[in-house]
C-alpha cells in the first residue's frame, strides 16, 4: 500500500504485531539488547536475537549485540552496563520481570541513562498467577523515575518505540513504551512502517548523542555513595532533568508527527468537543472505548467521548483538566485494583490534577467545579472489555444511584449490569474464529491468512487466544478483515466464518456463537460424499445451520497435509495451510477484488515465501496445500441441509 | 607464625647509641614499654654526630629521643 | 506543559552538565574541606554526583591518627613490602639517581632541612651495589610517608618485620609539617627510572606511576585487608596493561563505601556501582559495549565482598562465568558481612560468630559449612579462579596478571582481614591472613584451564605449607599449626575457648577449644583433602575424617529431634490400638474390606 498522508518519507505498509513492531524498530536503531524471557514479551527478545543471529546490521552499519541473562535482575543490570558505556540499548519485559528489575530501574535513572525498555504489560502473580495483559505491572514502577508512555496498538507501540526514544535521548531520562501483552504484543494489525532515513534522521547516531562514562580516556566515578551532606542534594537536582521531559516529549512527537503527518500527543481526545461524559483509559481498551462512543453517537445520539492517557510520565495533569472540565462527569477505567489506596493510580492522579486546577496551582488555568468522577477496575488479566462495558460505564454515569467505584466483566457486586453489546467493528468488516488444535498450524494459518489479506490492502487484526494451552489441546484464534482501520480489541462475538479444524468443537464448545445470519462454518472431514457430512453433523447444530441459513464447507485437510508434507513431521502441521485454500475461494469478502487465480497464487506465494523461503521443499509443500485447498473443497448443497428435519435433540444456546 | 609470637605494636620511646667494651658502637630502637627492641645499622658518620652531641640526621624526622650510653642527649622533639 | 519550545543538548553540553571536573576539584572539594559542604548549592552538578578520578588525594587524615612511621633507611633493604601492604597508599617508595637527588637538595634553603631529606636515602644492595657492579650508576632508595592518607595502623611496620626499618612514632604538629616536607620533595622527584624496576620482581611494580592507580583518600578502617587487595589488584593490571585500559565496577559493600563516599575517589580509572549483587552482569554490560567498540584488549575488573559473590549475586557471577566473557572478578572474603555490621555470609567459617549467628546459651555460632566459591566456580567451564591473599604478595600478584591474561573470564578470591568484624588488631592483616593459609582455614589455589585437560594438571596448590599433609608443621621447632591455632588469634572464635577470659579487649583465646570449633577443624580439615584429592597430592598423613555435616550442636539438636519424633510415633501407635479413636479406625477399616469382597463376589 502506499504512502499515508502528510509524510514525508515513503512507507511501506505491512502485517505485523505489536512485538514485532517495536523490534523492528529496534533493530533499526539500537546497538544492542538485553533479556529474560517472560510471557508476553519472550517475542520481542527472540525476534531481536534472530536479527543478531543474522548477523545484521543498524542504521548505522554497527553489529547488534543480544545478550540473555539468568533473570530480569541481570537483564537490566546487563543494560545498566552497556549504557554507561555509551551504548544504545534496549530490553523487553512484562509482569514478574519487570518487578524483580525494579531496584536496577532507579540505578538506571538516578545515572540519566536514556535506555528504552519495551514492556508487555502483565498483571502480577498474586492469588494466582496470569500470563495476560494487565496494568498492574508498570504501575508498580511508575515511580522509578522513568518516562512511560502507552501504546493502543502494533502502529503505535512501533511509533513509541521512535518517540520514547527520541525523548529519553534529549532529556537524559529513560522511558518505558507500554503494550498491552497479548492483546496487543500478540495481535496481528496492519502496520505502516517507517522509512530508514527517517528513522535515522529522527533518532541521530548513537555516539554523537551517548555519553560513554566508563571512558578510560576521561576515567570518572559513578554510582558514589551519599550521605546527609549530599544525598539529598543530588536528588533534588535531578530534577533538572526532569524538568525538560514534558518538553522534550511533546517536541518528540511534535517532530514524529511533522515528519509522518500522525497526530500523536501527550493524551488523545476523541469526540470530546461537545461531550456531556467522558472515558478514561489507557492501552488498547481506550481504542475499543472510541469505536463504542462512536456507535453511540452515530447510533444513539449520545455525546460520550474518550480521553486516552498516552503518557502517564510525565504526567499531563494540565492537558487533562482541560480535556475533562467541561464534562458532566467521567469514569476512569484501570487494568488493576488497589483497594487499600486513596484510588486506582491514574484515578488517583487524576483527582490530584483536578485539586490542583481548583486551587489555581501553577501550571494549571482555574476551574471552578469538578466534573462527577467514576473510577473503575477491568481487564485484569485481560478479561474481556466488550463495548457492553462502556455502555454499562455511561449507563452509571446518567443513572440516579450509581456506583462510584464499579467493576466490569465479571458478576459481582461492585459489577455494573450490563445490557446490549452492540457490534462496533468497522462497517463491512468480516471475522472468522477458527476452533482448532494446538500443533495443527492454524495459529500460523491464521497469521499467514492475515498477512496475505494485508498485502490485498486490507486492514487486518489476528490472534490466537492464549491460554496455557499446550500442543493437543483445543485452540481458538480470530480474524477481523475491514476496509477501515479495526479499532476493537475485545473477544470476537460476531463472527462471519467458523471454520473447525477441530473435529471435537461441536461437543467441547458451541462454533455457533456469534455466527452472523448466513455465515459459514468449514469442516474438516474424512468423507468426501456431502450427504455423509452432513449426517454426521449433530442435529441441534444441523437445526442451526438451518435457521440461521449458514453455507457448510468441508474437506480433509489432514489427508492433504499427509500427502503433500515433505516428511513426518509435517503431516499434522501442515493441515492449517490447506485452510489458506478454503479461505480463498470461499469468503465472498475475496471474491469482490475479481483476481485472476495466477495473481492470486502470486500473493499466496509471496506471504509462503516470507515464512517458508529458507526451506525449499516446505515452501513448494505449502502452495500445493493452498491450491488444493482452494481447488477441492466442497458445499454442502442448500438441498441436503434443508432435507433432513428430524430433530434429535434439544437445540443449542446460540451464545 | 603463632600469633603469640607476633610483634606487638609498639611505639618508639628512645633510639640508645651504645660504645660496648671491645669500642664498637651498638644502636637499637626502644619501643613503648621496652619489651620491643629494634636494632639500627649504624650509618657513616652518624657516631661522630652523637659524639658531637647532635642529633643524627635520619632522626631529624620525627625527632624521637636520642640516648647515649644510657644519657638523654637529646629529648623527644628538642632539635 | 505547554509547548514549550525545546532544544536538546549537545554531546558537549551533556558532558558538560554531567561532571565539570574544574569546578569540582575546586569548588567542590574547597567546600568540603573547609566548610562541611554546608554551602553547597543543590546544583546540576550534584544530580548525578559523578566524582572525577582522584579526588582522594585531596583528602586529608593527617588528625585522625596519633603515631606515624618512622623510616630507619639504613637497615631497610628495599624490598618495597611496606609499600604493597599499606591499605591507604600512604607509604611509597622511589629510587633516584644521586645526580637528580642533589640537584633537587640543592634548592632547599635550610642546611637541616637538606640533611633531613638527604637523610631518607639509602645505598641499598638492591638499587645501588648491584648496579654498580655490572657498571651502572646506582640508585638511592627511600621510602616516604604521606602523612594525610596514613592511619596509623602500622601494618607497614609489620610488613618489614625483620628488616626493622620502620617504627611507630608519635607525631605532633611540628613533626607533621615535617612529614609533609619530606612527602613533598618525594612528589619534586623524578619518577623513579625504568631500568630501577626489574620486570622479574613483582614487588617492584609499585616503583612505577602506572601502578599507583588507587590514591588513598579512601574511608577504610585502619589496615583494611580489602583496600590492600584492591591496591594490589589495580598495580599489577596498571602495570602491565597500562592505566589508560583499565575499568572497574564494584558490587556495595565495604569496598564502595569506603572508596566512593562523595566526594573522594581513591581511584584513577573508570570506576561504577550499580548495586549490591548485580555487579558481574553490570559488568557483562560494559564488557559487551566496550567489545563493539573495539575495546576488547581493555581490562575490565568486577570487585565485590563474599555476600556479594556467594550470596545475593551468586546467580549473576555464574551467569558471567557462563558468558565466556573477558571479564575478571575480584572477591574480597571477609567471610562476613561487613559493611553492615558483620552478618553471616555463607563464606563465614563454621563456628565463627557474627551477627545472625550469634553464640548463645543454645547455639553456637554458625553450624553450617563454608561454602567453597572457588571449588563451585572451577565446575564451570573455562574459567581461571585463584585463591590468595596479600600477604602472599607474589602469589597474590602472579594470579592477578594471569587473570589479566586469561582470555575469559577470571574469578579470584582474596583473603581479607576485617579488622572489627575478625576481632583483630590494627595492623594484624598481613600477619592473619598468613595464618589463615597456614592453618588450612583459607588455602592457596590457583585453577589455570590452559595447564592441560585434568584436574590434576589444573589444580595447582604451590605455596601453601606442608602441601602433602593434613597441617603445617614448622620444621625448626616441630609445631603443627591447624585451624585451632588460628581461631585461638581472632576474636570472632573466642567463645570457643572454653576458658576464663581475663579482659574482653584480649582477642587470643584460652583454654581448650569446644566441640563445635573441632568440628570446624574437622570441616576445614575436609576441605583441605578434598583440594589435595583435587590436585592429585596424596596427603602424608592417613587418619580418615569422618565427613562433616554440621556442626556438633547442629547434630546434637537433630539427634533430639529425632528422639522426640521416634516417642510421638510410638505415643500415636499405642493410642491406635487401644483407645476408643482406635477401635473406630479398626471398625472402618473391616467395613470396606467387607464391601470389597461383596463386589468381588459379584463380578
Ligand atoms: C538488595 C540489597 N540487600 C541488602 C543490602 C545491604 N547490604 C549492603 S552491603 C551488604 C553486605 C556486603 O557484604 P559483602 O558483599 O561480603 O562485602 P563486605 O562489606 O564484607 O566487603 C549488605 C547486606 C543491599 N545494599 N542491597
Ligand atoms: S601506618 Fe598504616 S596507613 Fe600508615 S603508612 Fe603504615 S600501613 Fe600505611
Ligand atoms: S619493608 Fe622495610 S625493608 Fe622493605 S622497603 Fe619497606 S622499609 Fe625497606
Ligand atoms: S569493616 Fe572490614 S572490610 Fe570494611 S573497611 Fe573496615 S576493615 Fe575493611
Amino acid at each position: 500500500m502506499g504512502s499515508t498522508n502528510g509524510s514525508h518519507f515513503p512507507e511501506i505498509t505491512t502485517t505485523m504485531d505489536g512485538a514485532q513492531s517495536v523490534v523492528y524498530v529496534e533493530a533499526k536503531i539500537t546497538q544492542g539488547a538485553c533479556a529474560y524471557p517472560i510471557t508476553s514479551s519472550s517475542k520481542m527478545g527472540e525476534e531481536y536475537e534472530t536479527y543478531v543471529a543474522d548477523g545484521v546490521t543498524n542504521l548505522w552499519e554497527q553489529k547488534l549485540q543480544f545478550m540473555e541473562l539468568e533473570s530480569e535482575h541481570s537483564a537490566a543490570s546487563t543494560c545498566e552496563g552497556f549504557a554507561l558505556a555509551g551504548g544504545r540499548v534496549t530490553n523487553f519485559t512484562s509482569g514478574q520481570g519487570l518487578i524483580l528489575m525494579k531496584e536496577v530501574l532507579y540505578t538506571i535513572s538516578g545515572k540519566r541513562l536514556p535506555i528504552v525498555f519495551h514492556i508487555g504489560a502483565r498483571a502480577l502473580t498474586s492469588h494466582s498467577l496470569n500470563v495476560h495483559a494487565g496494568h498492574d505491572d508498570v504501575m508498580g514502577v511508575a515511580d522509578c523515575g522513568w518516562g512511560m508512555i502507552f501504546a493502543k496498538n502494533a502502529q503505535e507501540a512501533g511509533d513509541f518505540a521512535l518517540i520514547s526514544r527520541r525523548a529519553a535521548e534529549d532529556s537524559d531520562t529513560p522511558f518505558f513504551n507500554v503494550q498491552d501483552g497479548f492483546l496487543t504484543t500478540h495481535t496481528i494489525e496492519t502496520v505502516v512502517l517507517r522509512d530508514d532515513e527517517m528513522m535515522r534522521q529522527y533518532i541521530g547516531k548513537p555516539e554523537e548523542k551517548l555519553l560513554n562514562l566508563m571512558d578510560t580516556a576521561n576515567p570518572l566515578m559513578v554510582g558514589a555513595v551519599q550521605n546527609q551532606d549530599s544525598y539529598m542534594k543530588g536528588k533534588i537536582a535531578q530534577r533538572h532533568y526532569y524538568d525538560q521531559v514534558p518538553a522534550a516529549l511533546q517536541n518528540a512527537m511534535d517532530e514524529f508527527n511533522q515528519l509522518n503527518g500522525t497526530n500523536y500527543s501527550m493524551i488523545e481526545e476523541h469526540n470530546m468537543e461537545n461531550a456531556e461524559y467522558a472515558i478514561v483509559a489507557m492501552g488498547g481498551a481506550s481504542e475499543t472505548a472510541m469505536a463504542t462512543v462512536d456507535y453511540m453517537r452515530d447510533v444513539w445520539d449520545t455525546n460520550v467521548g474518550v480521553v486516552n492517557i498516552v503518557a502517564f510520565r510525565p504526567f499531563p495533569g494540565p492537558i487533562i483538566v482541560e480535556a475533562l472540565k467541561n464534562v458532566k462527569a467521567f469514569s476512569i477505567l484501570e487494568r488493576m485494583d488497589n483497594p487499600l489506596a486513596q484510588s486506582n493510580p491514574l484515578t488517583t492522579e487524576v483527582k490530584s490534577a483536578f485539586v490542583d486546577a481548583m486551587n489555581g496551582a501553577p501550571g494549571y488555568s482555574k476551574i471552578d467545579q469538578v466534573p462527577k468522577m467514576f473510577s473503575g477496575a477491568g481487564g485484569l488479566g485481560s478479561r474481556d472489555i466488550r463495548p457492553a462495558d462502556f455502555i454499562s460505564m455511561v449507563e452509571n454515569m446518567r443513572a440516579k444511584e450509581s456506583k462510584r467505584f464499579f467493576v466490569i466483566g465479571i458478576k459481582h457486586d461492585l459489577a455494573l449490569s450490563v445490557g446490549l453489546d452492540p457490534d462496533v467493528r468497522p462497517e463491512g468488516s468480516f471475522s472468522m474464529r477458527g476452533h482448532s488444535v494446538g500443533g495443527f498450524g492454524s495459529v500460523s494459518t491464521n497469521k499467514a491468512i492475515a498477512t496475505m489479506v494485508g498485502e490485498l490492502g486490507y486492514h487486518v487484526q489476528a490472534y490466537p487466544k492464549y491460554g496455557s494451552e499446550k500442543a493437543g489441546l483445543p485452540t481458538t484464534y480470530y480474524l477481523t478483515i475491514s476496509r477501515e482501520p479495526i479499532r476493537t480489541h475485545s473477544e470476537l462475538n460476531f463472527v462471519d466464518f467458523v471454520p473447525m479444524n477441530d473435529t471435537n468443537a461441536f461437543h467441547t464448545t458451541n462454533p455457533f456463537a456469534g455466527l452472523q445470519e448466513k455465515g459459514m462454518i468449514f469442516l474438516q472431514t474424512p468423507m468426501t460424499d456431502p450427504q455423509e457430512v452432513w449426517d454426521a453433523i449433530p442435529a441441534n447444530a444441523q437445526e442451526i445451520v438451518r435457521k440461521k441459513h449458514i453455507q457448510v464447507v468441508a474437506l480433509d485437510t489432514k489427508a492433504i497435509a499427509l500427502e503433500e508434507a515433505p516428511s513426518p513431521q509435517y503431516n499434522q502441521v501442515m493441515q492449517g495451510v490447506v485452510l489458506l485454500g478454503i479461505f480463498l475461494s470461499k469468503v465472498p469478502f475475496l471474491q469482490g477484488l475479481n483476481m485472476a487465480e495466477e495473481e492470486l497464487f502470486d500473493q499466496v506465494y509471496k506471504v509462503l515465501d516470507k515464512n517458508y523461503g529458507h526451506r525449499p521443499e516446505s515452501l513448494r509443500a505449502n502452495l500445493n496445500c493452498v491450491k488444493r485447498g482452494y481447488h477441492e473443497v466442497f458445499e454442502i448443497p442448500r438441498g441436503i441441509i434443508e432435507i433432513t428435519s428430524i430433530v434429535r435433540s434439544l437445540p443449542l444456546a446460540e451464545n | 607464625m603463632k600469633v603469640s609470637e607476633a610483634p606487638q605494636r609498639r611505639s618508639i620511646h628512645y633510639i640508645e647509641y651504645r660504645q660496648t667494651e671491645n669500642g664498637e658502637w651498638i644502636s637499637e630502637k626502644f619501643h613503648a614499654d621496652c619489651e620491643l627492641v629494634m636494632e639500627h645499622k649504624i650509618a657513616d658518620g652518624e657516631i661522630a654526630q652523637i659524639e658531637a652531641g647532635e642529633r643524627p640526621d635520619w632522626t631529624i624526622l620525627g625527632l624521637p629521643e636520642i640516648r647515649c650510653n644510657g644519657e638523654v642527649i637529646k629529648e623527644y622533639l628538642e632539635h | 506543559m505547554g509547548k514549550v519550545p525545546f532544544f536538546a543538548p549537545t554531546l558537549e553540553e551533556r558532558l558538560e552538565t554531567a561532571v565539570n571536573i574544574e569546578d569540582f576539584n575546586n569548588r567542590i572539594l574547597d567546600d568540603y574541606d573547609r566548610k562541611g559542604s554546608a554551602e553547597l548549592e543543590a546544583d546540576v552538578q550534584t544530580a548525578r554526583s559523578i566524582i572525577p578520578a582522584a579526588s582522594g588525594s585531596y583528602r586529608d587524615f593527617s588528625y585522625i591518627a596519633t603515631e606515624i612511621p618512622l623510616y630507619d633507611p639504613s637497615n631497610c633493604v628495599g624490598c618495597m613490602e611496606c609499600v604493597i601492604e599499606c591499605p591507604d597508599t600512604a607509604i611509597l617508595g622511589k629510587v633516584v639517581e644521586p645526580d637528580a637527588l642533589q640537584s633537587e637538595l640543592d634548592q632547599v634553603d635550610d642546611s637541616r632541612d637538606q640533611r633531613m631529606l638527604r637523610s631518607r636515602f639509602a645505598d641499598t644492595q638492591k638499587y645501588f651495589s648491584t648496579f654498580e657492579k655490572k657498571g651502572e650508576e646506582g640508585g638511592l632508595f627511600g621510602i616516604f610517608i604521606d602523612p594525610t592518607k596514613c592511619k596509623g595502623c602500622a601494618e607497614c611496620v609489620d610488613a618489614c618485620g625483620d628488616h626493622q626499618a620502620l617504627s611507630m612514632v608519635t607525631k605532633t604538629d611540628e613533626t607533621l609539617k615535617q612529614f609533609q616536607e619530606t612527602f613533598d620533595f618525594y612528589n619534586q622527584l623524578p619518577d623513579t627510572p625504568k631500568r630501577f624496576i626489574s620486570d622479574r620482581l613483582l614487588t617492584d611494580m609499585m616503583l612505577s606511576p602506572d601502578s599507583l592507580l588507587y590514591v588513598g583518600g579512601a574511608g577504610s578502617c585502619a589496615g583494611c585487608g580489602e583496600a590492600t587487595a584492591l591496591r594490589m589488584m589495580t598495580a599489577a593490571t596498571g602495570f602491565v596493561h597500562g592505566p589508560e585500559n583499565f575499568g572497574m565496577v564494584a558490587s556495595t559493600g565495604c569496598n564502595t563505601v569506603y572508596t566512593s563516599t562523595y566526594p573522594y575517589n581513591p581511584y584513577t580509572i573508570p570506576w561504577a556501582n550499580s548495586l549490591f549483587e548485580n555487579g558481574a552482569t553490570f559488568g557483562m554490560g560494559v564488557r559487551s559495549r566496550w567489545n563493539q567498540m573495539g575495546w576488547e584488549g581493555k581490562k575490565l575488573w568486577v570487585v565485590g565482598g563474599d555476600g556479594a559473590f556467594l550470596d545475593i549475586g551468586f546467580q549473576s557471577l555464574s551467569r558471567m562465568i557462563m558468558s565466556g566473557m573477558d571479564i575478571n572478578v575480584l572477591v574480597l572474603d571477609t567471610q562476613v558481612y561487613s559493611n553492615t555490621g558483620g552478618q553471616a555470609s555463607t563464606a563465614s567459617f563454621m563456628s565463627q560468630r557474627s551477627d545472625m549467628a550469634w553464640h548463645g546459651k543454645e547455639l553456637k555460632g554458625k553450624r553450617e559449612n563454608r561454602k567453597e566459591l572457588a571449588n563451585i566456580c572451577m565446575m564451570h567451564p573455562n574459567v581461571y579462579v585463584a585463591q590468595t591473599t596479600c600477604a602472599h604478595f607474589n602469589h597474590f600478584y602472579r594470579c592477578v596478571m594471569e587473570a589479566n591474561e586469561y582470555d575469559g573470564p577470571a574469578v579470584i578470591i582474596a583473603y581479607s582481614t576485617c579488622q572489627p568484624e575478625h576481632g583483630v588488631a590494627d595492623n594484624a592483616a598481613m600477619k592473619q591472613a598468613k595464618l589463615a593459609v597456614d592453618s588450612r582455614a583459607f588455602p592457596l589455589i590457583v585453577y589455570d584451564p590452559r595447564k592441560g585437560d585434568t584436574m590434576k594438571e589444573r589444580l595447582d596448590l604451590k605455596g601453601n605449607p606442608s602441601v602433602q599433609s593434613d597441617w603445617y608443621t614448622i620444621r625448626k621447632t616441630g609445631e603443627t599449626i591447624d585451624f585451632i591455632d588460628f581461631a585461638r588469634s581472632e576474636y570472632r572464635f573466642h567463645k570457643h575457648f572454653l576458658g576464663e577470659i581475663e579482659s574482653p579487649k584480649i582477642t587470643a583465646g584460652y583454654g581448650e577449644p569446644s566441640p563445635e570449633l573441632l568440628a570446624s577443624k574437622e570441616e576445614r580439615l575436609a576441605n583441605w583433602r578434598l583440594l589435595q584429592e583435587l590436585a592429585g597430592i596424596k596427603s602424608g598423613e592417613t587418619a580418615k575424617v569422618a565427613p562433616v555435616k554440621q556442626s556438633a550442636a547442629g547434630s546434637e539438636a537433630a539427634a533430639k529431634q529425632k528422639a522426640a519424633l521416634m516417642a510421638a510415633r510410638k505415643a500415636r501407635k499405642a493410642s491406635t490400638s487401644g483407645d476408643e479413636g482406635g477401635a473406630e479406625a479398626n471398625k472402618q477399616k473391616a467395613a470396606l474390606l467387607a464391601k470389597l469382597k461383596a463386589q468381588k463376589a459379584q463380578k
